[in-house]
């Protein structure tokens, strides 16, 4: 029953996918996108049945999908499966339970636009693809799922296909995406080489049993760093972050739905998963890879917040702001506090959904207006918008007793206990930043005068009520969940993992202090005194040039293959018609024209010439053989 | 008479006959050369037969003279259709397959 059960989750929003996608009555009906909502209302259900059920419900089903081994068991075995453990309950519970709350509001941010059949069939794919990586039992369904995600992503971010900003931004997630599954790819050839299988469990059975077919500290490393990339691709790390910022192009609701509950979330989920890759379990030594992972997750996290304060457009400050958090997530796994890790994912993907629903809520409101500049004052014609985004930023920004408290403290905390000092620091003022840019983005929003010129309005219940559901997880989550031991429902691993841990007073004090200081800064600068802001910015413009530009990155990458990748090209170009083409294919064809137009001559046509050298060549034969 | 004797006689035709193929340009005159050469090498045939002491070189003589019969048919054959199609029966006016 639950075997059937996990797969039932797991097919159901493909089911509706495809029902929208080839039946044009459904998708152009008002019961379209009833069918997708109620697709993923089943891992909702599933996820809290799986909960309930504890421990007599965890099994792994496999289902070889194509066997390619001999007889003996040597060979290829590929297979589908399901796993349910701790882990992918609580994960499911998060794809479930916010992507749910993000599917029934879609249906009134989507309301009146021609094509929402089409857009719920590609977020059923989406959520599928999601739910694949959650239920995977080895490497090869995590990554046929992990390339799912890529391109469900791809047709969501550019829903919008007539604007060539959406198609230019779903096509650069789609390559970067690329370019880092790409290393994952090699990573899990390589743990394979290692370990001789793509099965989590024969894996892990084998890194713990010391079985691996080398033990070579800077190989292992190599091979966790590689699968890391992967990670890093999805969940938008440093180098591979440029794409997140974009994928704003999307409508909102898929925004809200790949930066709490899926795709960016993926990424952790992964590292997480594959714990055993990354020193989780035995006693091998993983090499520097821990070290990289922990220290890419602080740059970014320090970066992306440096750059949200200067963000003008909603939905981009909090695209930083999910980076952020990111970042946050990575350090944790960098130090091996894969519990922690899990439940900061958890409680930011509640957190991060409502306040982007807010975002999507307030720019409906608006009439599709992102700019914050153009906004404020709307504390008062959006009450409940108002409310729950104050919730979220709370939770976000780690007040107590909101969810983000509880979780980023236990990053810190993380961090604290293994020394991890200068990477604690960055954590804390990143903390400081946090709340910095979102005070700026609330106060922009919602205090001070109307800016803009449309007629705003609250958003109609189908929109607040998933708002309402998702502040009160925003509250409750963060307490529930580390007095409710969701560390030890996490189960407590060997190796490298951190065990549980407990909030420590000094640091939580310290961070939400400098949560305090960042709020006291917003406020000054964007309600008391707004003209200071605009003296630092034509103080301090370098700086503000500098985040304003995104470090420059994007422009980098532009350069890489704009004059780098080209030059390498026109190379490339220049080897292929000039020597290749022209000078090898070109110079066979003339040289056998000039051949054959000698040769040809011998071809005389006339019997008695043939006959000469008949004789010529006998006489030769002859000869060689009185020789011989 | 010695088998020295046939074999030099069996070398001086097949040189005639050879040097008809080489130099005659009508193709009758050709072909009767290479009838020369046939009977040249049944000749040495014959004479080598009679150095080993046994029948196997008389024996291969039919052969040659049943080639030689049915060679003469074809090719009598294809000059006559030659003639017709091109008037003549001189080898290097007929140089059709040259490159």
């Amino acid at each position: 029953m639950a075997v059937f059960l996990g797969w039932l989750t797991l097919l159901a929003p493909l089911g509706a996918a495809v029902a929208l996608t080839i039946s044009p009555s459904l998708r152009n009906s008002s019961r379209g996108p009833k069918v997708a909502i109620a697709s993923v209302l089943v891992s909702f259900f599933t996820a809290l049945i799986f909960l309930i059920g504890g421990e007599s419900i965890e099994y792994i089903s496999r289902w070889s999908w194509m066997d390619l081994s001999t007889s003996d068991g040597d060979g290829l075995l590929i297979e589908l499966g399901i796993l349910v453990d701790p882990l992918s309950k609580m994960m499911l519970l998060v794809v479930g339970g916010v992507g749910s709350a993000i599917f029934i509001y879609a249906l009134g941010y989507m309301k009146g636009d021609k094509s929402i059949g089409r857009f719920y069939a590609k977020f059923a794919l989406f959520v599928f693809s999601m739910l694949g990586i959650v239920f995977a039992t080895n490497f090869l369904m995590i990554f046929i799922f992990w390339e799912l995600v890529g391109a469900s992503s791809y047709l969501l971010i550019g829903y919008y296909y007539e604007k060539p900003s959406a198609c230019e931004a779903a096509k650069k997630a789609f390559l970067t995406n690329r370019v880092a599954d790409f290393g994952f790819l090699l990573g899990i050839l390589m743990i394979y080489d290692l370990a001789g299988s793509f099965d989590f469990e024969a894996i892990e059975a084998a890194v713990v049993g010391n079985n691996l077919t080398s033990t070579n500290p800077a190989q292992l490393a190599f091979a966790s760093f590689l699968i890391f990339l992967g990670a890093a691709g999805k969940s938008a790390q440093i180098p591979f972050h440029v794409w997140l910022p974009d994928a704003m192009e999307g409508p909102t609701p898929v925004s809200a739905l790949m930066h709490a509950a899926t795709m960016v979330a993926a990424g952790v989920y992964m590292v997480i998963r594959v714990f055993f890759c990354f020193g989780g379990v035995g006693s091998i030594d993983w090499g520097w890879a821990p070290e990289v992972i922990a220290n890419t997750g602080a740059v970014t996290a320090f970066l992306a917040a440096t750059i949200a304060m200067v963000q003008r457009d909603i939905k981009k400050v909090l695209a930083y702001s999910t980076l952020s958090q990111l970042g946050y997530m990575v350090m944790a796994l960098g130090v091996g506090a894969y519990g922690v890790a899990m439940f900061h994912l958890t409680t930011h993907a509640f957190f991060k959904g409502l306040l982007f629903l807010c975002a999507g809520s307030v720019i409906h409101g608006c009439h599709h207006e992102q700019d914050m500049f153009q906004m404020g004052g709307l504390r008062k014609k959006m009450p409940t918008t108002f409310w729950t985004f104050t919730v979220g930023m709370l939770a976000l920004t780690g007040i107590p007793p909101l969810a983000g408290f509880f979780s980023k403290d236990l990053v810190l905390d993380a961090l604290h206990v293994r020394h991890f000092g200068g990477l604690q620091f960055v954590a804390t003022v990143t903390a400081g930043l946090t709340a910095l840019y979102m005070g700026r983005s609330w106060f922009l929003t919602f205090f001070g005068k109307y800016r803009g010129h449309a007629e705003v309005h609250e958003s109609p219940k189908v929109m607040t009520f998933p708002l309402i559901y998702l502040a009160i997880c925003s509250v409750l989550i963060g307490a529930v969940g580390y007095f409710g031991g969701f560390q030890e429902y996490m189960g407590d691993r060997a190796g490298r993992d951190i065990g549980v841990l407990h909030i420590n007073a000094s640091l939580a004090i310290t961070s939400v202090f400098v949560a305090l200081v960042g709020y006291g800064i917003a406020y000054l600068f964007f309600v008391k005194k707004p003209e200071l802001a605009d003296r630092a910015k034509a103080r301090f413009s370098f700086v503000h040039r500098l985040l304003d530009n995104r470090y420059y990155i994007d422009d980098f990458y532009l350069w890489l293959v704009g004059s780098v990748q080209q030059s390498a090209a026109q190379f490339c170009r220049f080897i292929e018609e000039r020597i290749v083409v022209r000078g090898m294919v070109g110079g066979t064809v003339a040289g056998t024209r000039f051949a054959a137009d000698r040769t040809r001559r011998l071809q005389t046509g006339r019997v008695v010439f043939y006959a000469y050298l008949f004789l010529a060549g006998v006489t030769l034969a002859v000869c060689a053989m009185v020789l011989a | 008479m010695t088998v020295g004797h046939v074999i030099v006689v069996a070398g001086i035709l097949f040189t005639i006959g050879m040097m008809g193929v080489l130099a005659r340009r009508n193709i009758l005159v050709v072909l009767l050369s290479v009838e020369l050469m046939l009977n040249a090498t049944a000749l040495a045939f014959c004479g080598f037969s009679r150095l080993v002491g046994n029948f196997d070189g008389q024996i291969m003589v039919f052969f040659i003279i049943a080639v030689a019969a049915a060679e003469v048919a074809v090719g009598l054959a294809m000059v006559i259709a030659l003639f017709r199609l091109r008037l003549t029966v001189n080898v290097d006016r007929v140089d059709l397959l040259k490159g």
